[in-house]
C-alpha cells in the first residue's frame, strides 16, 4: 500500500502547543475547560477513545476507556505532555506523558472537573497545584 | 583492666562511651547514642540509660558482667523557655480593603466606581461608574454577558472584585477587558454603594496607584489627616499584583502599635529598664549592660510580663518533675527581631500582614538535680556501681580535648536544643563556663513562625536539611543550583513546590514562598541564634574578654552537626585569630560523645 500516507501524526506535530483532553463523557468538560482558560494554557479537545481512532485498542472493543488510559493517551499526544481524560462514568484524570501510564497526577470526579483543569494547567507552566475545594463543595448547597 | 561506661544524659539524646582502664590510660572500645527518656535528672532517666548502656555493651561484644563501673555526670543545672509577641497589629475596622495576591487576577489598569451587586447592575443609569461585586453562584458566562449588557446600555463598569477563581474567564468574554479582582472568599462582606478603586498590574508587576498613599488620597479626594489614616492600607498593599480599595465612611484601618510592656534587667550592680519595642538590638545592649544578670522582670498586665510568665510556667513545669521548691530567677535572655505574619483582622481575602515581633528565650539556673536518686534506681537496674561526678562543663572540655589537633587554653561551645554552652579550659586546668539562652529550639520557632507554618517539623526539617525544588516530575534543583535526578517519579504534591530532602524522604513545603526566602528566613535565624550566642559566650569565657586569648575553639552537640551552623560560626570568629572547628572526640566520633568521654578519661586519670 505504498503511495499511502497517514498525515495525521504530522499533523498533530504540527498543531499549536496545547493540553490535550480526551472526553468519552459530558459531564464536566466545560468545566475542565474553564479551569485551563483561567490559567491561560490552551486546550485541545479531541475524541473520547484512547488512541483517537488511528488504531482499535484491545479496551476498545470490550469495554470503554477509563479515565486514566484516556488521560494517558492524551498526554502522550500533547506537545505539552499534559493530558486530561474524562470517562464516561463521569471520572476525571490529569496525567502526564512522562508518567507511568498507571500513576496518574491526579484522579477524581466530574464535581472538581475545574480543579483538573487548573491543575493541568499548573502541570504545564509549573506551578504547585491548587489545594483540592473540599471546602468550597461543603459551602455550595448552602447557597 | 577495668570495663568503664561513661554516660552523658542530655536533653534529646543520651549518649555512652565504652572504655577499659588499664595502667597505660584509658582503651576506647566504642559508643552508642539513644534519645533520652524522661526530663533530664530525673529518675524517668533509667530506661535510657540502660538501653544506652546494654548497646554500648554488644556493639563491642561484652557482656554486662565484665563492667566494673557506670559514671555519670552532674547535669548542668539550667532550664529555657521561649516566648514570642508580636507588638505591631493591623486592625481593618469596617471593612475597606481587600489586599490578597490571586494567582490569576485578570485585565490591567485602574478602575474606579461605586460598589453594585451583581444583581443590581441592571438598575444602574446610563453614565453612572461602577464597580461590580459578584457573590457566590454566579457563573462566569453570566457574569461577563451581564457586564457587557451594563455597558452597552453606557454604564461605566470600569472593574469587578468576584468571589470566584474567574477573573479571565470574565474578562476573555468581555468585548473590552477591565480589572477582576477574583477568589474574594468574604465577597458578601464588601459594602456596597460605596466609592471603590480595583486595580490590576500587568504580569510581574505590581499595583501603583492604590500602594501609593497620595494615590488613594487623588483617587478619593482625601484631605491630608484623612491621607494619614489610609496609609497604613497602602503600606498592606505594597507587593502585590491586584488590590481593591473601598472607601466607606468610618472606615478605617489601624495600623496599632500594641504596648509591648517594660522587661526590667536586674544585674549584680544596676536595675535596668528596656521597652521591649526598642527591639532585641537595645534588649541585648542593656543586658551587657548589666552582666550578670541576676534576674528580669515584665510589667505586669503587657505583653513582656506576659512573655516572662510563660517561660516561667514553662520551666516551672519541667521543675515539678525533679520535685522541691524551685527558685526561678532568669540568668540569661536572647531576645531576637522577627516577623510573624498575621491574618489581618476583618480582611475580607484571608489578607496576611507581616508583623513585628520579639522572640524571647530566657534560662533559669535550677538547685541540683536529684542524680543521687538517678544513681541508686540505676544501681539496682544494672547491678554494678554508679558513679556521679564531674560538672558537666569540665567533662566536655575533657572529652573536647581528645580531638586530633587541638590543646589548651581550649575553648568548647556547646550548641544544644534549648542552651548555647560554653567553657573555657586554660593552661592550668582551669575551666570557666557560661550557659546561654537560646539554641536549637528557637532557631526552630523561628523558621516556623517567619513562613507561618505552624508545623514545627516541617520546621525541623528545613532547619537541618538543604531545599530543593521540583522542577519536574523526576527532578529536583537544589538549593546550591545542583540538579538531582530520580528515577521514581516524584508525588504531584510536590510539583513545583519547594521541598525538603530529609531523612524521612522528600517532604514539600507548604508554603508560597519562593526557594530564595525560605533559605534566607533559615539562615537568618540560625545567625541570630547561635552566631550571636557564640561570640556572647566567647566573650563571657574569654580572659578580660578578648578572643584572641583562646587558642582553640571546638564545637560540640546536637547542633554542630548542622550542615551550615559550625561554618557560621567559623567565619565569624575567624577576624579574632582563633582556630575554630567541629569537634571530632576521641578522633572518630565528630561532635558527640565529648562528656561520656571525658567522664571515663578523668575516672582513668584519677586512678591511675
Amino acid at each position: 500500500m505504498s503511495g499511502v500516507v497517514d498525515r495525521r501524526g504530522e499533523r498533530e506535530r504540527r498543531s499549536p502547543p496545547a493540553v490535550v483532553a480526551r472526553c468519552a463523557g459530558g459531564s464536566g468538560v466545560r468545566e475542565l475547560l474553564a479551569g485551563l482558560e483561567e490559567e491561560g494554557v490552551p486546550v485541545r479537545l479531541a475524541s473520547g477513545t484512547p488512541t483517537g481512532g488511528a488504531a482499535t485498542s484491545p479496551a476498545d472493543s470490550g469495554e470503554a476507556a477509563t479515565a486514566v488510559e484516556l488521560a494517558h493517551a492524551a498526554a502522550r499526544a500533547s506537545p505539552l505532555d499534559v493530558g486530561v481524560g474524562i470517562d464516561v462514568e463521569g471520572r476525571v484524570c490529569v496525567h502526564h506523558a512522562k508518567r507511568p501510564a498507571d500513576r496518574p497526577v491526579v484522579t477524581t470526579d466530574a464535581t472538581r472537573a475545574r480543579w483538573c483543569g487548573h491543575n493541568a494547567a499548573r502541570l504545564v507552566v509549573g506551578l504547585p497545584l491548587k489545594e483540592p475545594p473540599e471546602q468550597l463543595e461543603e459551602t455550595w448547597p448552602q447557597h | 583492666m577495668t570495663l568503664l561506661v561513661g554516660v552523658d544524659i542530655g536533653n534529646s539524646t543520651t549518649e555512652a562511651c565504652l572504655a577499659e582502664c588499664g595502667p597505660d590510660g584509658p582503651r576506647y572500645l566504642g559508643g552508642a547514642l539513644t534519645s533520652t527518656s524522661g526530663v533530664k535528672g530525673t529518675a524517668d532517666n533509667v530506661p535510657g540509660v540502660v538501653k544506652v548502656v546494654q548497646e554500648a555493651l554488644s556493639a563491642a561484644g561484652r557482656d554486662q558482667h565484665e563492667l566494673a563501673a557506670v559514671l555519670v555526670n552532674e547535669a548542668t543545672p539550667v532550664i529555657s523557655g521561649l516566648a514570642m509577641e508580636t507588638i505591631t497589629e493591623t486592625v481593618i475596622t469596617e471593612s475597606t480593603m481587600i489586599g490578597h495576591n490571586p494567582d490569576t487576577p485578570a485585565g490591567a489598569g485602574l478602575g474606579t466606581g461605586t460598589t453594585v451587586a451583581f444583581a443590581e447592575l441592571g438598575a444602574c443609569a446610563p453614565g453612572e461608574r461602577v464597580i461590580c461585586v459578584a457573590g457566590a453562584g454566579v457563573d462566569f458566562e453570566d457574569a461577563a454577558a451581564g457586564i457587557a449588557a451594563a455597558r452597552d446600555r453606557g454604564v461605566e463598569v470600569t472593574g469587578a472584585v468576584v468571589q470566584a477563581d474567574d477573573a479571565n474567564l470574565i474578562v476573555n468574554r468581555l468585548p473590552t477587558p477591565i480589572p477582576v479582582v477574583d477568589e474574594v472568599t468574604l465577597v458578601e462582606k464588601v459594602p456596597l454603594g460605596m466609592p471603590a478603586a480595583v486595580e490590576v498590574a500587568e504580569p510581574g508587576r505590581t499595583v501603583r496607584t492604590l500602594s501609593n498613599s497620595y494615590g488613594i488620597a487623588t483617587l478619593f479626594d482625601l484631605d491630608p489627616d484623612q491621607t494619614r489614616l489610609v496609609a497604613p492600607v497602602a503600606r498592606a498593599l505594597v507587593g502585590n499584583r491586584s488590590a481593591v480599595v473601598v472607601r466607606t465612611p468610618s472606615g478605617d484601618v489601624a495600623d496599632r502599635r500594641i504596648p509591648a510592656g517594660t522587661l526590667t534587667l536586674i544585674g549584680e550592680h544596676a536595675r535596668l529598664p528596656v521597652g521591649v519595642d526598642a527591639g532585641a538590638e537595645e534588649i541585648m545592649a542593656t543586658l551587657r549592660r548589666v552582666t550578670p544578670l541576676a534576674d528580669a522582670t515584665g510589667e505586669a498586665g503587657t505583653h513582656v510580663g506576659g512573655m516572662l510568665a510563660t517561660v516561667r510556667d514553662a520551666m516551672a513545669e519541667t521543675l515539678s518533675d525533679t520535685g522541691g521548691e524551685q527558685d526561678a530567677a532568669i540568668q540569661d535572655v536572647l531576645a531576637v527581631d522577627t516577623f510573624v505574619p498575621q491574618r489581618v483582622t476583618g480582611a475580607l481575602a484571608g489578607e496576611f500582614a507581616l508583623e513585628n515581633a520579639v522572640a524571647l528565650a530566657a534560662m533559669v539556673r535550677t538547685s541540683r538535680a536529684p542524680m543521687e536518686a538517678l544513681a541508686g534506681q540505676l544501681r539496682s537496674a544494672l547491678d554494678v556501681d554508679v558513679h556521679v561526678g564531674g560538672v558537666e562543663a569540665d567533662m566536655a572540655v575533657l572529652g573536647a580535648l581528645t580531638t586530633p589537633g587541638t590543646r589548651r587554653p581550649l575553648a568548647v561551645l556547646d550548641l544544644g536544643g534549648g542552651s548555647t554552652d560554653a567553657a573555657l579550659a586554660t593552661g592550668d586546668g582551669e575551666v570557666h563556663s557560661v550557659h546561654l539562652a537560646g539554641a536549637g529550639d528557637l532557631v526552630t520557632k523561628l523558621i516556623d513562625s517567619e513562613l507561618g507554618l505552624d508545623n514545627r517539623d516541617v520546621a525541623e526539617d528545613i532547619k537541618k536539611n538543604p531545599l530543593a525544588k521540583a522542577e519536574s516530575f523526576f527532578h529536583v534543583r537544589m538549593e546550591d543550583g545542583t540538579a538531582r535526578f530520580f528515577d521514581e517519579p516524584l508525588p504531584a504534591e510536590a510539583f513545583a513546590r519547594v521541598v525538603v530532602l530529609g531523612e524521612g524522604g522528600m517532604r514539600p513545603v507548604p508554603t508560597r514562598h519562593p526557594l530564595e526566602k525560605v533559605r534566607r528566613v533559615r539562615r537568618s535565624a540560625k545567625h541570630k541564634v547561635f552566631v550571636v550566642n557564640a561570640l556572647r559566650a566567647l566573650e563571657r569565657v574569654a580572659p578580660g574578654g578578648n578572643l584572641r586569648e583562646i587558642g582553640f575553639v571546638v564545637v560540640l552537640g546536637g547542633s554542630a552537626l548542622d550542615f551550615e551552623i559550625p561554618d557560621m560560626i567559623a567565619e565569624a570568629v575567624a577576624a579574632a585569630g582563633v582556630v575554630c572547628g567541629t569537634g571530632n572526640v576521641r578522633g572518630s566520633e565528630g561532635p558527640r560523645n565529648a562528656v561520656a568521654t571525658g567522664l571515663v578519661d578523668e575516672h582513668a586519670g584519677r586512678t591511675r
